[in-house]
């Protein structure tokens, strides 16, 4: 609840000095209009025009370098924009400094090119808003925009023509680039601003057009009146482009402060890790307001001094260093960021890397523990299977031959036998062995796992094609045959069965299918079924099949299962 | 002629049993032993056709008595008894040239490895 209030009221007292600044502006115009304020151009438009475009461009650089977590922002995006508030920057300076330092009349100058080149940033940042936003345009829509902003348009040349016949063709063209260039943006900005009202989601996106427009408006307002000669320094349509640049910058910070509420609840959940990243990143940016506030004041202190002497050059140099220092800024920010990402994405790799390394060295301990138990079972299993044979084999008469006995011994017997399959399942898994690959008949290796695990009668086994040579390592093959084999019989059950094995070959690998007539795998089951520690028995490890994997893939082979019925096909390359 | 051997492992029941399985399949045992230092003074006294000997033992490991042994006499034979599945072990056997028998044995495989 209280974050709820916060925001409220922060976007009341948001609202309240937006407005504020902007009665102010209006204000100080109309008054100027009406009193004639004194020096109004030197005292009040020109810090205003300095001033606010400034702010615009650092907040815009502030919310660069923390794109990441501004939401409904995609960063190319706003790096547009960014460029497109420094091309305005920059051609309000220079028009400036044109006009009230240097005395030459600014139209046409480089200024013109910074205020033509603002536009098509901002015509690239609208266009990657909306990609971003993956909407379906359609044609109808892009059509009604094209045609409303032509319908703009047409009166406006056809304007500067008539009156423009006596100037030189540079001035001309110029004169024409401005309503051309904004009315190719407006047609992203109508569309914007279709989507934008129809989904009454995106605050921010509306204040930027809302800029835009009354920029665009300005522009063509400016244009009337140069060309009439009616434009004069302080004249209200400069209230137009002043409110543009201080909506835009009240917007910046708007998602700035937005991006800080958003960005503090996932830093808590997710980011704590990268607490030093935070402090890295906030640190340079400290001190690069620190430099620029600096600079900026000793600036001011410089030209106080100037101003005494009359001496214009301090002025022209200290815009020039202005400049200078805000490109060098933003350089720094923006690498900044840069290397913040690559540090993160190197933190990322780290820890992939360290949870690899301890994986793998929490199997090679789990080997050494695997094969110490499995020592320490195996002998005295051993015993008790040679007991047992001893039992068995006892001769005829003796107490020790009656059925009973020999019936359970049976059983203990087959548990045994379960025991020892278990224990090589896992050292099977757990043994990282080298492969020794000969080629050799696929039926040879078939028949020892065949004979090393006892089928059951009720079970067949239908062998096709098994002459087929294979490179492997008949060894390892064998584990892979003897848990297959294994696992078709365990699914059978006591039902009678079937286990085909068929090899086919082609020019690069051997391809061997072995099937069963058992019951389906779950479905819950079958995509994990070469995970580790997956069993659907009761006696089962869950290694099993993992290990078949890994002999199969080690040979650089593959094995895959499919349904209805179960096959495991494996595929070894031939070379 | 019954084929003589000796059977070493540190594990008492083992041997007694293993001896006995022998004997009952018609090969004779000519000496037991627990620890590594007893095969080879069984080895050097008895001269059996065949060793059968486990690898992780106290006082004198498998290892060790294996390659003194090979030293006495290179063409020995000898056959490793073990429950032990590591993989080096199992790698430094095959280097020597020693057949594995993996606990829990199949009598069958024990009487066919030493025949051969």
């Amino acid at each position: 609840m209280s974050s709820i209030f916060k925001e409220n009221s922060f976007f009341l007292a948001w609202i309240i000095s937006l407005g504020t600044t902007l009665a102010i502006i209006v204000g100080l115009y109309l008054l100027n209009i009406t009193f004639g304020i004194e020096n109004f151009s030197r005292n009040v438009s020109l810090p205003m025009y300095a001033v606010i475009p400034g702010v615009l461009v650092i907040l815009s650089i502030w919310s660069l370098s923390r794109s990441n977590s501004i939401a409904n922002l995609p960063k190319r995006s706003l790096f547009f924009l960014t460029i497109s508030f420094c091309c305005w920057f920059v051609a309000e300076q220079t028009w400036n400094l044109y006009e009230h330092v240097l005395d030459i009349d600014p139209y046409p100058s480089i200024a013109d090119f910074f205020y033509i080149a603002a536009p098509m940033f901002m015509f690239g940042a609208l266009l990657n808003f909306l990609k971003s936003q993956e909407i379906k345009i359609s044609k109808k829509k892009i059509f009604s925009a094209c045609f409303l902003s032509v319908v703009i348009l047409i009166p406006s040349i056809y304007f500067i023509m008539e009156k423009n016949t006596e100037s030189n063709i540079l001035e001309t063209i110029i004169a024409l680039a401005y309503p051309i260039v904004d009315s190719v943006l407006l047609v992203p900005v109508i569309i914007s601003i279709l989507f934008t009202i129809s989904t009454k989601s995106n605050f921010f996106w509306l204040m930027i057009l809302l800029g835009i427009i009354i920029l665009i408006m300005a522009d063509n307002l400016f244009l009337f009146l140069v060309i009439n000669d009616e434009y004069v320094d302080g004249h209200p349509v400069d209230i137009l482009w002043i409110s543009g640049y201080t909506i835009w910058a009240f917007m910046m910070f708007y998602s700035i402060v937005q991006s800080k509420t958003h960005n503090d609840e996932n830093i808590k959940k997710i980011d704590k890790k990268h607490d030093v990243k935070n402090i890295e990143k906030h640190g340079v940016l400290y001190i690069l307001i620190l430099i620029n506030v600096t600079i900026v004041v000793l600036l001011i202190q410089i030209n106080n001094f100037a101003e005494a002497q009359d001496d214009l050059i301090f002025a022209y140099f200290s815009f020039i260093l202005v400049v200078i220092v805000i490109i060098f800024s933003s350089m720094v920010v923006i690498l900044n960021s840069k290397l913040n990402k690559s540090l993160q994405n190197k933190t990322k790799q780290l820890d992939q890397t360290t949870r690899e390394l301890i994986k793998s060295e929490r199997f090679t301990a789990i080997g050494e523990l695997a094969s110490r138990i499995s020592h320490d079972i195996r002998n005295p299993l051993s015993n008790i299977q040679m007991s047992i044979e001893l039992i068995k084999n006892c001769p005829p008469g003796t107490k020790l031959e009656s059925d009973i006995i020999q019936k359970k011994i049976e059983v203990a017997s087959k548990n045994v036998e379960r025991i020892s399959h278990q224990i090589n399942d896992v050292l099977g898994f757990v043994k990282n062995q080298k492969i020794e690959k000969h080629v050799f008949r696929i039926s040879s290796c078939i028949n020892e796992s065949i004979e090393a695990i006892r089928i059951p009668t009720k079970i067949t086994i239908q062998k096709t094609n098994l002459d087929t040579e294979i490179l492997a390592d008949p060894f390892q093959l064998q584990i892979v045959f003897n848990n297959i084999i294994m696992n078709a019989i365990q699914a059978i059950g006591k039902n009678k069965g079937k286990i085909n094995i068929e090899a086919t070959e082609n020019y690069k690998e051997t391809i061997l299918k072995i099937s069963n007539s058992g019951p389906e795998i779950p479905d819950n089951v079958f995509p994990h079924i070469f995970e580790s520690l997956i069993t659907t028995k009761q006696v089962g490890t869950g290694l099993g099949l993992i290990s078949c994997k890994t002999i199969i893939e080690n040979h650089g082979g593959s094995i895959t299962i499919q349904k209805n019925p179960v096959t495991f096909t494996l595929k070894l390359p031939k070379t | 002629m019954k084929p003589s051997v000796i059977v070493i492992d540190d594990d008492e029941d083992t041997v007694r049993l293993f001896c006995e399985f022998l004997e009952e399949h018609k090969i004779h045992v000519s000496g037991k032993g627990f620890d590594g230092k007893a095969a080879i003074q069984l080895f050097q006294e008895k001269k059996p056709d065949c060793v059968l000997i486990d690898i992780m033992m106290p006082n004198g490991s498998g290892f060790y008595a294996i390659s003194k042994i090979k030293e006495l006499d290179p063409k020995a034979r000898i056959i490793a008894v073990t429950g032990d599945g590591r993989f080096s072990t199992e790698q430094k056997l095959t280097k020597l040239k020693i057949p594995i028998i993996y606990k829990p044995f199949k009598m069958d495989e024990v009487i066919s490895k030493i025949q051969n």
